[in-house]
């Protein structure tokens, strides 16, 4: 843990660092989430339109 | 735009649209709203670092008055309620139901009375002493849950304008639901808000 | 367009925005101001946007020249500029990094290349929201009109360097900037705003304009990479306008969000920034990535090598791009359990950048390729991108990041990976699709004289500085004389060779400018399609029309890539061609 040797890490009270790292992970799942099901609707609803008959203007093109 | 539109002149092949899987208000409005919930997330996580980071005693600051919980539960059910009440004006609207935008309008009520409660907490509050300067938990207070109460405004703005229209039978539906994803965001938002910046 | 579609189908922007195609021949001729300034046409907003980026581009080049020879040559009367005070020397670097990533790189590769290309290449005649559009692009004037007032206010522009870390940018006390700190902030916001509704345009145009018959993995790589970037800045950009707000009322109001003595934690605007400030460097370089891809198949005459693999490694990059931005922060206070995740994080992603890479080399091997201007760029990018990216691995290790942290080490490995971001890549593109955007050739002859006249001066200006960091040079520091470990013998004759190289490279940019310009007006004629590529926007006519197809939507029924068909005659085959 050659970065337990830096002078300056690890300063602030443990409950806060503690909230760092938690909320840190919290962040940066957050839209990864949101983005995936984002994701997963558009997939889910691209598959019910393809199933549902067709009533488009496509020329009947698959889209 | 499509009545101006003659198809026997316009130049062959008729220009297509895709079927959209997605309406494009509703896509458009939910990417803006990823980006509004990692706006609170930002704040939200900056309140908790630094209620976890204060000193012992110091949160919140001595002489400082409590956040009102109890009486913003009231409000936190109202905002829901209207949540519920905007869903089912949707399902109404889309069944093309002559009551729809009196719902609609029940919806707006709601999150206006919300809106209004917010509002006589917030001069209670600054009546006894919490403002902006006063510590942490004040800024951080007005910060998100001004944050918020900006948003539902702007929602409202636009949700009174979705009601106008569909009284008058010129809704365009994808104004309806873009402004109603808007909403359901709002609402949502603040139950999480409420459980964090309040206890 | 039909009415048969959904009703949910046509939100009432989009019903504006479709209403052009019907018009796109019996065009009413606009005057020159609602043409050119209040247009919701794609391609005049591109434009805007991009002749907005070069304006800004010569002031962040004015910026660095300026405090560049005041690094050089200290206390000098600097031609153009005058004496540089150690006010105005923060000033200026300020003004070079925050113009230069937020108005020259942002603008130019997703909002001017985005617009002018996503509904061309997906074979639609507009964006889905063209007026929210023109609102994007009139918010990113006025961001740019509060930054240049800031330059003439009381106290001057902002001077707290891009990254504004309170307490220096919170306290007039400290930055001595009390008009121009807020400003700045100001600025940003706007931007981002702009840029917001930018993104959510290229997204919905995406998945909803796309032309009959084009799948999603038809589409080519610069567009996804461009949405995928869009994305990614959308979903991180939340967490810094929080920080912006909070730092503006520390500023204006007087909160003590980032204040110690108020119970703040100056320490948490640096999470707040990097976690955009990380994504924003994979939000330019996608795109960055995504020229590179067009221009290499093209000039290579070859399928592009592993069409999906690029897009998949595109999407893992954007997902590892929320773990990494704590490595801004090794040396800042953080706890050290998160320095080692980050740091594993930060070299993790070096893995799919390099897989990209690699799948570009792949791509030119074996191809009959043509050395022309934009292939000299694309390559050249490869080439610095990789210098930028491996120097990366010393800073991403957290041990070693404490010896290399705030020295020129770090100016010189992020500069090799944003300027062949924002200047290399985008000369490539322009060069590229100059043909399509003016309908007319670029002299090819001093384009050549223009690529290697900058590339040549960039890696004398930053190969100095990777030697100067080594040596511990740390930055921000106005006057080195004032240190004599700074001035070991050979240290300020690095830092002269680097201005001089500057200045070299800032003239080069002259025969661009001139190029460009005069080509625009006075080049010879392209036809539609000069490079012979596959994609759509080079089936419509040069320079596109209003509505961008006049023969109608194109339909589409191939990749983008399919170069060198062994079945053909032609060596390429149009996405839109049936047979």
């Amino acid at each position: 843990m050659l970065t337990l040797a830096c002078a300056v890490c690890g300063g602030g009270p443990d409950p806060a660092r503690g909230s760092y790292i938690v909320m840190s992970i919290i962040i940066s799942l957050l839209p990864l989430a949101m983005l995936g099901g984002i994701l997963a609707w558009v997939i889910i609803s691209a598959r019910a339109a393809e199933a549902a008959p067709q009533k488009t203007d496509d020329g009947g093109l698959p889209s | 735009m499509d009545a101006t539109l003659d198809p026997a002149r316009s130049p062959a092949p008729t220009p297509r649209t895709r079927r959209q899987v997605v309406p494009s208000a509703v896509l458009g409005t939910l990417f803006f709203v990823v980006a509004e919930v990692m706006l609170f997330s930002g704040m939200i996580s900056a309140f908790t670092i630094s209620k976890a980071g204060a000193l012992p005693g110091m949160w919140p600051m001595p002489g400082q008055p409590r956040l009102p919980a109890e009486a913003t539960a009231l409000n936190t059910v109202l905002l829901l309620l209207s949540g519920v009440v905007l869903f089912v004006s949707q399902r109404l609207f889309q069944k093309k139901s002559p009551v729809a935008h009196w719902v609609t309008l029940a919806a707006w009520a709601l999150g206006a009375s919300f809106v209004a409660l917010q509002g006589v907490e917030w001069t209670a509050l600054l009546a006894s002493g919490l403002t902006l300067t006063s510590s942490p938990l004040g800024s951080f207070f007005y910060l998100i849950v001004g944050g918020h109460a900006l948003h539902a405004v702007g929602a409202l703005l636009a949700l009174g304008w979705a009601w106008l229209q569909m009284a008058r039978g010129k809704l365009s539906p994808g104004f309806f639901f873009g402004t109603q994803t808007f909403w359901y965001f709002v609402v949502l938002m603040w139950p999480v808000i409420y459980a964090r910046v309040y206890f | 367009m039909s009415s048969t579609a959904t009703p949910e189908a046509s939100g009432h922007s989009h019903d504006d925005g479709h209403g052009h195609d019907g018009h796109a021949h019996g065009h009413a001729e606009q005057n020159f101001f609602l043409k050119y300034f209040w247009s919701t046409d794609h391609k005049i907003i591109g434009f805007q946007y991009l002749f907005t980026g070069m304006f800004m581009a010569l002031i962040g080049g004015f910026a660095v020249y300026a405090f560049r020879m005041q690094i050089a040559f200290p206390g000098m009367s600097v031609p153009g500029y005058g004496r540089v005070t150690a006010t105005d020397y923060n000033a200026l670097v300020t003004t070079h990094g925050s113009v230069m990533i937020f108005w020259v790189a942002m603008p130019v590769l997703i909002a001017a290349l985005g617009n002018y290309l996503i509904p061309l290449m997906i074979g639609a005649d507009d964006m889905v929201f063209p007026r929210l559009n023109r609102l994007s692009y009139q918010l990113f004037l006025l961001s740019i009109v509060v930054l240049i007032a800031s330059f003439f206010v009381q106290g001057g522009a902002f001077g707290g360097a891009w990254t504004s870390y309170p307490p220096l940018s919170a306290k007039p006390e400290y930055n001595l900037t009390p008009l121009g700190a807020p400003m700045w902030l100001v600025a940003v916001a706007l931007e981002f705003a702009a840029f917001l509704l930018g993104g959510i345009n290229f997204v919905t145009t995406l998945m909803n304009s796309r032309a009959p018959g084009m799948k999603m993995f038809d589409v080519p790589i610069v567009i996804w990479m461009i949405v995928i970037a869009s994305i990614l800045f959308m979903a991180s950009v939340g967490p810094l306008v929080a920080g912006a707000i909070m730092l503006l009322f520390d500023q204006t109001v007087g909160t003590g969000f980032f204040d110690p003595k108020k119970g703040g934690d100056p320490v948490l605007w640096q999470h707040l920034f990097w976690f955009f400030g990380h994504p924003e460097v994979y939000v330019v370089l996608l795109p960055a990535m995504g020229i590179v891809a067009e221009v290499i198949t093209t000039f290579s005459r070859k399928k592009l090598f592993a069409y999906k693999t690029v897009i998949y490694t595109a999407v893992g990059t954007g997902a590892l791009s929320f773990f990494v931005w704590a490595h801004h922060q090794f040396i800042a206070g953080i706890d050290p359990r998160m320095a080692n995740i980050f740091s594993v994080t930060t070299l993790l992603i070096s893995i799919p950048v390099a897989e990209m890479v690699f799948v570009y080399i792949a791509t030119l091997f074996g191809g009959s390729i043509r050395l022309t201007t934009p292939m000299l760029w694309a390559l050249a990018f490869i080439g610095e991108f990789l210098l930028g990216g491996v120097t990366g691995i010393f800073l991403g290790s957290s041990g070693a990041d404490i010896y290399f942290h705030d020295t020129y080490f770090v100016i010189a490995h992020f500069h090799y990976t944003f300027f062949p971001i924002a200047f290399i890549a985008v000369f490539a593109a322009v060069t590229y699709w100059f043909p399509k955007m003016f309908g007319k050739y670029m002299n090819e002859a001093w384009g050549k004289v223009h690529f290697w006249g900058t590339i040549i001066p960039f890696n004398f200006i930053f190969i100095p500085l990777f030697l100067l960091g080594a040596r511990g040079d740390h930055r921000r520091i106005y006057d080195y004389t004032h240190f004599p470990d700074l001035m070991k013998p050979g240290m300020q004759d690095l830092r002269v060779l680097a201005t001089l190289s500057l200045v070299v490279l800032l003239a080069f940019q002259v025969v661009f400018l001139v190029n460009y310009f005069y080509s625009a007006f006075k080049g010879p004629k392209a036809e539609a399609n000069p490079w012979k590529a596959n994609t759509l926007e080079w089936q419509a006519p040069s320079p596109p029309p209003h509505g961008n197809f006049p023969e109608g939507l194109p339909t589409v029924y191939r990749g983008p890539y399919e170069y060198s068909h062994p079945d053909r005659q032609d060596d390429h085959w149009p996405q839109n061609s049936p047979s």
